[in-house]
C-alpha cells in the first residue's frame, strides 16, 4: 500500500473538526484539576493523621496505576457498585476521571514551586504586619506561579495526551474519529498520520506558550519597564 | 518601650533561651553579641512572634503577649509595632524597590496607594535609593537590598527596629553602607535591638551591649565597660576571639 497524500488532505478535516471535543475535555478537566489540586493544598495544611494518609493514598493511587484502567474502574466498575453512576455517560465519566488524575500530578507541581520559595519572603512578610493570608496572596503564590509554569504545563500536556484514551468509553473525540476512518477505510497510516499530526502541533502551541508564559511571568524580563503612577522626582 | 520578661524557648529538647530579660528604653540602641548558636536570633524571631515563645511576656509600646495571651488579632497588632531586618532574601523578589514599600502599608497600615507611594519615595530618596525605585531586587547589589530592606522597616514607622546580622551575608565592600545608614537612624533616635558581629560597630553606635550565651543574657553595660573590662570570663574569651583573627 501507497502513502496516499490525497487522502490525507481529504480525511484532514473530518479528523480535525473533532479537535473541540479533544480541547473540550482537556481544558475542562484541567481546569477541575487545578481547582483540585488547590484544594489538595489546603487540605495538606490541615495536621490530621487520617487525612493525610487519604490524601497519600489519592496521590499514589491515580499516579500508580494506568489512567485507562482507572477510567473503566470508574465507568463500568463504579456504576455495578453504586447504581447512581449508572446515568453516567461516557464524556462525564471520561471528565471526572482525567481530572482527578491530572489533579493528583498538578498538586504535586504546585506543593514543589510553593516549597521553593524561600522561607525568608513568607517570614520577611510577616515581619512587615501582613497577615498570612497577604503573604500567601502578594507573595508566595506570584513567585510559586512561575516556578510552576513549566511542570503545569507537562502536566497538561500530559493531560491532553491521556485524553486520547477516552475513546474507550465512547467518547468521539480525535482519537476515536481517527479509529473509525481508519477502520472503515483500512487506510490506518494515513489516518493515524492526521491524528499525530493534531495532536502535535497542539502540543506544540501549547509549549509555545509555556515559554511566552515563563518570560512574561520572569521579573529578569521586564525589569525597569514596569509602569509606576509616579516617577522619580 | 521593648519590655522582655522570663523569655524562655524550647525547640522539642532543646532549651535555646533560658529566661531573657531585658528592657530597652525609647531611643535606646542596644547591640546583641554573642557566640554562635546562643539563641541571638531566637530572641529577635521571638519578639515579633514569628517564633512563638514557649513561656514569658513581651511588651512592646504597652502592648503585651504572651503564650498564654496570644490571640490572631494580638499577634498582628504586636508585629506592626516592631519591624525586622534580616541576614538576606528579605526583599520580596516579585516586587520592584517601590512595591516592597508600598506593600505593607497598603495591605496592613491602611495607606491609599498613592500617600504610600508619595512615603515609599522620600523614604528612598532619603536612603539614596531614589533612582531604583523601578527595579526589582535581583537587580540590585547586597548592600543596595539590605538599604532597601531598612528602608521598608522605616516606612511603618516601628516603635522597634530588630536587626539580625544586617551585614554578615554582605561583600565587606558593601557592608560600610549599610552600617552607616543604621548610625543616621541611632542619631536620630531610633529604638534599635542589634545583633552583630562587627564588633567596633556595636561598640560606637550603641547606649548599651548585652553579651549572650547559652541562652542567657550572661553580661550587659556600656559599650566601652564590655569591650574594655568584661566582667565575665566568657565575654572576655569571646571578644578576644573576634578580634584575633587568623593570618594566612
Ligand atoms: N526552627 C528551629 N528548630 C530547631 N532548632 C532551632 C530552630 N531555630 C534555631 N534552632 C536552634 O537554636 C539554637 C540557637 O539558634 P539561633 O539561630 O538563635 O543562634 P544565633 O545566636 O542567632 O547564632 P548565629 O550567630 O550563628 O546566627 C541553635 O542551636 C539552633 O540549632
Ligand atoms: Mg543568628
Amino acid at each position: 500500500m501507497r502513502f496516499d497524500f490525497r487522502y490525507v488532505i481529504k480525511v484532514f478535516p473530518n479528523i480535525l473538526s473533532y479537535l473541540p471535543v479533544t480541547l473540550g475535555i482537556a481544558f475542562l478537566s484541567g481546569a477541575i484539576a487545578m481547582l483540585l489540586s488547590v484544594a489538595l493544598l489546603a487540605l495538606r495544611k490541615i495536621h490530621c493523621r487520617a487525612l493525610q494518609a487519604a490524601l497519600n493514598f489519592y496521590l499514589d493511587f491515580f499516579r500508580g496505576t494506568p489512567v485507562v484502567v482507572q477510567l473503566f474502574f470508574l465507568y463500568y466498575g463504579l456504576a455495578q457498585l453504586f447504581p447512581v453512576f449508572k446515568n453516567l455517560n461516557g464524556l462525564t465519566a471520561a471528565i471526572i476521571g482525567l481530572s482527578l488524575n491530572a489533579s493528583s500530578y498538578m498538586s504535586e507541581s504546585m506543593r514543589g514551586a510553593v516549597q521553593s520559595v524561600h522561607p525568608r519572603q513568607v517570614e520577611a512578610g510577616l515581619a512587615c504586619g501582613l497577615t498570612q493570608t497577604q503573604v500567601m496572596w502578594h507573595i508566595v503564590f506570584p513567585q510559586a506561579a512561575r516556578i510552576a509554569v513549566p511542570t503545569l504545563t507537562n502536566d497538561f500536556i500530559g493531560l491532553i495526551k491521556s485524553s486520547a484514551v477516552a475513546f474507550v468509553l465512547g467518547v468521539r473525540d480525535v482519537m476515536a474519529q481517527t479509529k473509525m476512518l481508519g477502520g472503515s477505510s483500512y487506510r490506518f497510516f494515513e489516518c493515524y498520520f492526521v491524528a499525530i499530526i493534531i495532536y502535535f502541533i497542539l502540543t506544540k502551541l501549547i509549549h509555545t506558550f509555556q515559554l511566552w508564559l515563563e518570560k512574561k511571568l520572569d521579573v529578569r524580563t521586564r525589569n525597569g519597564g514596569k509602569k509606576c503612577s509616579r516617577s522619580v522626582s | 518601650m521593648l519590655q522582655i520578661s522570663q523569655l524562655k524557648k524550647s525547640f522539642d529538647s532543646l532549651q535555646v533561651l533560658n529566661g531573657i530579660d531585658l528592657h530597652v528604653k525609647k531611643g535606646e540602641v542596644v547591640s546583641v553579641i554573642g557566640p554562635s548558636g546562643t539563641g541571638k536570633s531566637t530572641l529577635l524571631r521571638c519578639i515579633n512572634y514569628l517564633e512563638q515563645p514557649t513561656s514569658g511576656s513581651i511588651t512592646i509600646d504597652g502592648l503585651c503577649i504572651s503564650p498564654e495571651t496570644k490571640s490572631r488579632k494580638r499577634l498582628y497588632e504586636i508585629r506592626r509595632k516592631s519591624s525586622m531586618i534580616f541576614q538576606d532574601h528579605s526583599l520580596f523578589e516579585n516586587k520592584t524597590v517601590l512595591e516592597n514599600i508600598t506593600l505593607p502599608l497598603i495591605s496592613a497600615y491602611g495607606y491609599s496607594k498613592s500617600d504610600a507611594e508619595v512615603k515609599a519615595m522620600d523614604i528612598l530618596q532619603a536612603i539614596g535609593l531614589a533612582d531604583k525605585y523601578n527595579q526589582y531586587p535581583y537587580a540590585l547589589s547586597g548592600g543596595q537590598q539590605q538599604r532597601a530592606g531598612i528602608g521598608r522597616a522605616l516606612a511603618i514607622e516601628p516603635k522597634v527596629m530588630l536587626f539580625d546580622e544586617p551585614t554578615s551575608a554582605l561583600d565587606p565592600s558593601l557592608i560600610n553602607e549599610v552600617l552607616e545608614l543604621i548610625r543616621s537612624l541611632a542619631e536620630k533616635h531610633m529604638t534599635m535591638l542589634i545583633v552583630t558581629h562587627e564588633m567596633s560597630f556595636a561598640r560606637h553606635v550603641s547606649d548599651r551591649v548585652i553579651f549572650m550565651n547559652h541562652g542567657i543574657i550572661l553580661e550587659e553595660g556600656t559599650p566601652d565597660q564590655i569591650f574594655t573590662s568584661p566582667r565575665c570570663h566568657e565575654t572576655k574569651s569571646f571578644i578576644k576571639s573576634t578580634i584575633q583573627r587568623v593570618n594566612f
